[in-house]
């Protein structure tokens, strides 16, 4: 059952992130021919060698639907597998299984994955009213008859902070909290990012002393501990291993996968503190026949420092309850004995939207290719790659292995 | 600025009417006992469509909290300091509200909380906030 690890990772392109205000703005269609260009040069192969396609739904810009048809019309691609992944921050990890799935079915043999996260520019008549309205509410609809507006909007629940806020509240309840660890979490992926030039923080270092004065914005956690939003762009190409062996790198082999959501407002959860990546990654590594023991680098999604230790927690790195003493007996950082999102994390790197997710997969590549220059694992042939969207309520886990 | 107003819907009417009357009214499952909040038609533990409103006493515990030192949204920029909470009611259901009437110092995980009906405008829209129990729940 599951994924046979026939499928790989060959070709990828991500925009440096950049400041919303400072970032070119681009259609979402060209974005993603331009993304999808940059990944087919990376991979070795052809436009024409494109029969599949994943892309985000949600947020894109020139079309509400239709999008796959649209976009394919704009490539000039021919596609056998066309798909939509509307999963916040999972849909990077969630939009590479399906790629891969959707390969070893026998239905493609390349799939593009593409989120382009760039401003677009606006039109003469665009509504900025309305755009500003939608930017208050974030990701939460106010539509009628949308639960979380009448449940959650006139409460003030409204945004992420506060709800992975709330969730740590709950951990340190439960099981104490310590503020240094979790610092230490942001400080040392951004001890990574200063071997990294494409990172948003790169010639930025970093202390715990400063994640620990930085602003608080929801009680525990500081501005320095959340990621910030820039404008940016990733894709990556999905190709059969036949082909892959014709690719310009060493292919990168989807071994295992796993998802799981089942809420969007936490509060609904039976359990605040243990997070649905525990069903997805135990999926994902029964189906590769690794554990986590085997993972040479762990890419975990960053949103919060919350975040990643819930997910070193549940994925199984560490028991539940002994996550900041495994982050104090731990090096994450690439020189470490657990390198733990060594580009520096989207903390360090820079969130672009729901391309950020993507920033985790391809370190994985860089790293395990062997590319990753000045912060280059020593050992580097598997990897583990999380995604979380929402407040902790869609989760998605990636078990990567180079081909020998 | 004024509070986003919830609007009823046709399922969730009952729930908003009540608290107008102070009450506090939620679905349960006719099968298997489950409350169901939010309001739907149906059960999310077993699936069945027989549910019936019933009245509920309101007393809660903390289940989670925290300050937003940035307002989440411009309505809420005027208050001292703006909280969210996370209450479990004595039913086992939990639900997003706010706290209302106590001191940040005051307020910790697992405190008995009582209901404490907010009239937000001149229509009578009652939102259903907590406030420290003066009942002690251990009594």
């Amino acid at each position: 059952m599951g994924l046979r690890g026939e499928a790989a990772i060959v070709g990828c392109a991500q925009y440096k992130p950049e400041k919303y205000q400072t970032a070119p703005q681009m259609f979402h269609l060209e974005q993603a021919a331009d993304l999808a260009g940059e990944a087919l040069l990376d991979a070795g192969l052809s436009l024409g060698d494109i029969d599949g396609l994943v892309i985000n739904g949600a947020h894109f810009h020139e079309a509400s639907a239709f999008v796959p048809a649209i976009v394919a019309e704009y490539l000039g691609v021919k596609v056998n597998f066309a798909e939509v992944v509307d999963l916040g921050g999972t849909s990077a990890v969630a939009m590479i299984w399906r790629a891969a799935a959707a390969i070893e079915l026998g239905l493609c043999s390349s799939v593009l994955c593409v989120l382009p996260q760039r401003m677009a520019p606006a039109g003469p008549d665009e509504d900025l009213a309305a755009a500003a309205k939608a930017m208050t509410y974030g990701a939460h609809s106010t539509t009628f008859g949308a639960p979380e507006a009448e449940f959650d909007i006139p409460y003030g629940h409204v945004g992420q902070n506060t709800g992975y806020a709330m969730i740590a509240q709950q951990y340190a309840y439960k099981f104490g909290y310590d503020t240094t660890a979790m610092a230490k979490i942001a400080v040392d992926q951004r001890y990574n990012a200063q071997a990294n030039p494409e990172a948003l923080f790169f010639g930025q270092s970093l202390t715990v002393d400063e994640v620990l004065a930085s602003k608080l914005v929801a009680d525990p956690l500081r501005i320095l501990e959340i990621v910030m939003p820039v404008a940016g762009g990733a894709a990556v190409i999905v190709s059969s291993q036949s082909l892959a062996r014709s690719c310009r790198h060493r292919p990168v082999l989807v071994r295992g996968c796993g998802e799981r959501l089942s809420f969007k407002s936490p509060s609904y959860s039976h359990d605040m503190t243990t997070t649905p990546i525990a069903v997805a990654a135990k999926k994902a590594f029964d189906m590769s026949g690794l554990k986590p023991a085997d993972m040479h680098m762990a890419q975990i999604y960053d949103c919060y420092t919350i975040t990643v230790l819930l997910s070193l927690e549940d994925a199984g790195f560490c028991e539940k309850g002994q996550g900041m003493h495994f982050v104090r007996e731990h090096d994450l950082t690439w020189k470490g004995d657990f390198p733990l999102n060594t580009h520096g994390g989207q903390l360090s790197f820079g969130q672009a939207g729901v391309a950020g997710g993507m920033s985790q997969v391809i370190e994985a590549v860089a790293q395990i290719r062997g590319d990753a220059g000045g912060r280059q694992l020593p050992v580097h042939d598997t990897a583990f790659v999380s995604g979380t969207g929402g407040v902790m309520s869609e989760q998605g886990v990636l078990i990567l292995a180079g081909s020998n | 600025m004024q509070i986003p107003r919830p609007d009823p819907t046709a399922i969730s009417r009952p729930f908003w009417d009540g608290l107008r009357q102070r009450i506090i009214q939620v679905p349960q499952c006719d099968h298997c006992d489950a409350w169901i909040f939010y309001p739907r038609r149906h059960c999310t533990e077993c699936g069945s469509r027989r549910l019936t409103w019933r009245r509920v006493s309101g007393r809660a515990t903390l289940h989670s909290y925290t300050f937003a030192r940035v307002a989440t949204l411009p309505a809420f920029a005027e208050l001292p300091l703006q909280n969210l909470a996370i209450v479990t009611f004595e039913e086992g259901f939990n639900a997003n509200t706010s706290l209302t009437g106590m001191n940040a110092d005051d307020i910790h995980i697992g405190m008995a909380l009582e209901p404490a009906f907010d009239v937000i405008d001149e229509q009578g829209t009652t939102r259903l906030l907590f406030t420290v129990a003066n009942i002690d729940p251990t009594r």
